[in-house]
């Protein structure tokens, strides 16, 4: 059976794609690694009786779709222990939306031009406007909630299709202090986070990472249900391992392994590989001209490269007043203004976010605090009481790193395989300069911000912390040398194939990657629709 | 499945200020947290004399007046692991005939330790790994340590709204 499109991956990029295709009649095959998702209270089960708390603690590592892990870098990775690339996502239906933190922020402008503006990365080859309609589109079908009133730089339209989520009390309190803050001249005003989180189901579980209880959050897999009841077709437990091209280079057909070992070959008119930045770039190094022998869509030498991820700088203190946090989704609020300026053009911009969840991203869950009160010989009521007014008074902020594309930065294939055969990525990864001196200037706003809404000690990490917002291995742009796929996201050298997800992203920016993904996955749709007939 | 609860539905299964919140009940589990810090999941007598005077020398040394039982016989068993039972059963004797700040306040290497792992465990729910239902002591650890309960948060998983307003009845210390 031919399909009109196949699609690799049922995480939000496959699925907005598949959502658009299916509306305008195209026969739709979605390929996913891993399982069938279990019921959300599994998954919720499982986190509960997880010793370790991280976000891939409910789902299930199958060494057949195996993923990178928390808490062994190494089982999935193949790096040196220096190059401690932390960035994890999931291979289940529906992908890594399961336990995203689920912020929504659109790219500014100026994201879109970073070499013109500044001097440095490249050019998106598109802009802002190019996008802002995909955008739009993306907000309805995420069911974003956001607050109008804020500027976030990002020009719109129209509104937010929700409400916003109330901040909570600790953002509430604090946002009048920081709203007097300056710092390279701009106004440090805490903004609302746009969110996919519906503001009339969200209970405030404080598990957004890694499981919402309620169905909240935009997951891809309640997406991905609508889209196979509609037609699309899913298959589970199948894992892309190299696409194999004819004469005139065009993809002829996708080899997949199922669980069981077995080969099975697929033929379509357009194949699109929407795997994740790491996933995607994998299968196309597995991927080789059976004439030349090279490896596939790769003239440029640049698939697997750029990678880039948001790197954080955390910091955390202790508030003289009870603000109480620990309650409400995890991160409702933000400061804007240093994602952009001047300053781009000697480090990195950033975007500050204030957490919700107390201490626990620096230090894990709070019974270390009642450790440390132990310790002490504290005991009885006056421990009930010390432990109390601490955790009253944690707070974190964390900056979210804009990261520039290092061909150095890159995933190739390791030696090592996984259960089927198919070889592990191996990585590269390392911070520089620009990223390393924007974490610097994070450590001083976030003194800034400490000693105004009153802190009694403070505290910085001293290395970054990943986001897992994986981008950049295959690129787009308009020259064949030095991008993978042009604006429409086909790719240079085979005509059929796409490629979608946030490999693609040129630059990182400073925005979580999500909803641009989506973004380019409605227009990657709408593309095909007008121009299938002219594709192969 | 798909799950979804709407606030409106949330509220009408389970009342907000209701101190018990029956997680098992919403959610189609066998298991169930008790929201409050001082309300006892179940009223079940104790097993055995040193259950009592261990719940006994657990309230008093927490500083929680009642605790979960299911958690008191879960510490217990992880107190057990360290020290043998005639021995335990003797320390807590002592506590029970005796001076009771004297106890808390001895200096006695071997009852710190055993007031040091008391407090530990209630405190965080961190339990040996065992075997046999590790699942589920891990649940009952994470749900029911007295961390959270000294904060009256349940923890990360549980639905907790109104994070919008102060805490309820917080009463400052400081």
């Amino acid at each position: 059976m031919t399909y009109d499109v196949a699609i690799v991956g049922s995480g939000v990029a496959g699925v907005n794609l598949a959502d658009v295709l299916i509306q305008n009649g195209f026969k739709v095959l979605i390929l996913e690694a891993g399982p069938d998702h279990l019921p959300r209270w599994q998954y919720h089960q499982n986190y509960l009786a997880a010793p370790n708390k991280t976000p891939e603690s409910p789902y299930i590592q199958n060494p057949e779709a195996p993923f990178p892990l928390t808490s062994d870098l190494f089982l999935y990775y193949d790096q040196k222990k220096e190059s401690k690339f932390d960035c994890t996502y999931l291979k289940v239906a529906g992908g890594t939306t399961w336990h995203w933190l689920g912020t929504t922020l659109r790219f500014l402008p100026q994201d879109f031009q970073l070499k013109s503006l500044y001097g440095k990365g490249v050019d998106w080859p598109i802009t802002y406007d190019d996008l802002e309609p995909w955008y739009e589109k993306a907000e309805s079908a995420l069911n974003v909630s956001g607050d109008d009133r804020f500027d976030l730089g990002s020009p719109r339209k129209n509104g937010y299709p929700k409400r916003p989520i109330p901040l909570n009390y600790l953002e509430q309190k604090i946002a009048p202090h920081i709203q007097t803050l300056t710092h390279w001249g701009k106004n440090l005003r805490l903004t609302v986070n746009p969110q996919a989180r519906d503001p009339d189901i969200c209970v405030g579980s404080r598990s957004c990472i890694p499981i919402c209880p309620t169905g909240a959050k935009y997951e891809a897999a309640q997406h991905l249900a609508k889209v196979v009841k509609n037609g699309a077709e899913l298959r589970t437990r199948s894992v892309a391992a190299y696409l194999t091209p004819n004469n005139d280079q065009n993809i002829e057909s996708l080899t997949y392994l199922s669980w069981d070992g077995q080969k099975h070959q697929i033929q379509a008119k357009v194949f699109v590989i929407a795997a994740n930045a790491i996933e995607t770039a994998k299968l196309l190094l597995q991927s080789r001209d059976p004439k030349s022998s090279k490896t596939l869509a790769n003239s440029s030498d640049l698939v697997g490269r750029n990678l880039m991820d948001h790197p954080a700088q955390i910091s955390w203190a202790l508030l003289k007043e009870p603000l109480f946090p620990y309650r409400g989704p995890f991160c409702n609020s933000g400061i804007d203004a240093l994602r952009d300026g001047n300053f781009r053009k000697d480090h990195a911009a950033f975007r500050v976010q204030v957490n919700s969840d107390g201490w626990y991203w620096p230090k894990g869950e709070p019974s270390g605090v009642a450790k440390d009160f132990i310790d002490q010989g504290i005991w009885g009521k006056d421990l009930k009481e010390k432990l109390k007014n601490h955790m009253a008074r944690h707070i974190t902020v964390v900056s979210m790193i804009e990261q520039l594309p290092d061909p150095d930065n890159r995933i190739t294939l390791s030696n090592l395989k996984d259960a089927l055969g198919l070889p592990r990525p191996k990585i590269h990864y390392r911070l520089m300069s620009y990223e390393k001196d924007a974490m610097t200037e994070a450590k001083k706003v976030h003194e800034l911000v400490f000693n105004k809404i009153g802190t009694t000690e403070m505290h910085h990490n001293d290395f970054s912390e990943c986001s897992s917002h994986i981008m950049g291995t295959v690129r787009m742009g308009d020259d064949a040398k030095k991008a993978v796929v042009d604006k429409n996201l086909r790719t240079f050298e085979n005509r059929n194939l796409f490629l979608l997800g946030s490999g693609v992203f040129p630059t990182s920016a400073t925005a979580n990657p999500t909803l641009t993904i989506a973004a380019l996955a409605i227009r990657l749709g709408n593309y095909l629709k007008t121009n299938m007939s002219t594709i192969q | 499945m798909a799950l979804k609860v709407t606030r409106r539905n949330f509220f009408n299964r389970v009342s907000a200020v209701t101190l018990s919140l029956s997680i098992g009940q919403l959610f189609g589990q066998s298991f169930s947290y008790t929201f409050s810090s001082d309300n006892p999941t179940s009223n079940k007598p104790f097993s055995s004399q040193i259950e009592k005077d261990f719940y006994a020398l657990s309230c008093f040394l927490t500083g929680f007046e009642t605790l979960d039982l299911k958690m008191n016989a879960a510490v217990l068993n992880e107190i057990l692991i360290d020290f043998p039972k005639e021995k335990a059963a003797a320390i807590l004797r002592h506590f029970r005939e005796g001076d009771k700040k004297a106890f808390a306040n001895s200096a006695d290497p071997e009852l710190r330790s055993f007031r040091k792992k008391i407090l530990t465990t209630w405190f965080t729910g961190q339990f040996t790994p065992r075997k046999q239902s590790k699942a589920d002591l891990v649940t009952l650890g994470y749900l029911g340590n007295l961390t959270w309960a000294s904060y009256t948060v349940p923890a990360p998983g549980i639905p907790f709204p109104n994070w919008d307003k102060p805490l309820l009845n917080f009463e400052s210390s400081t």
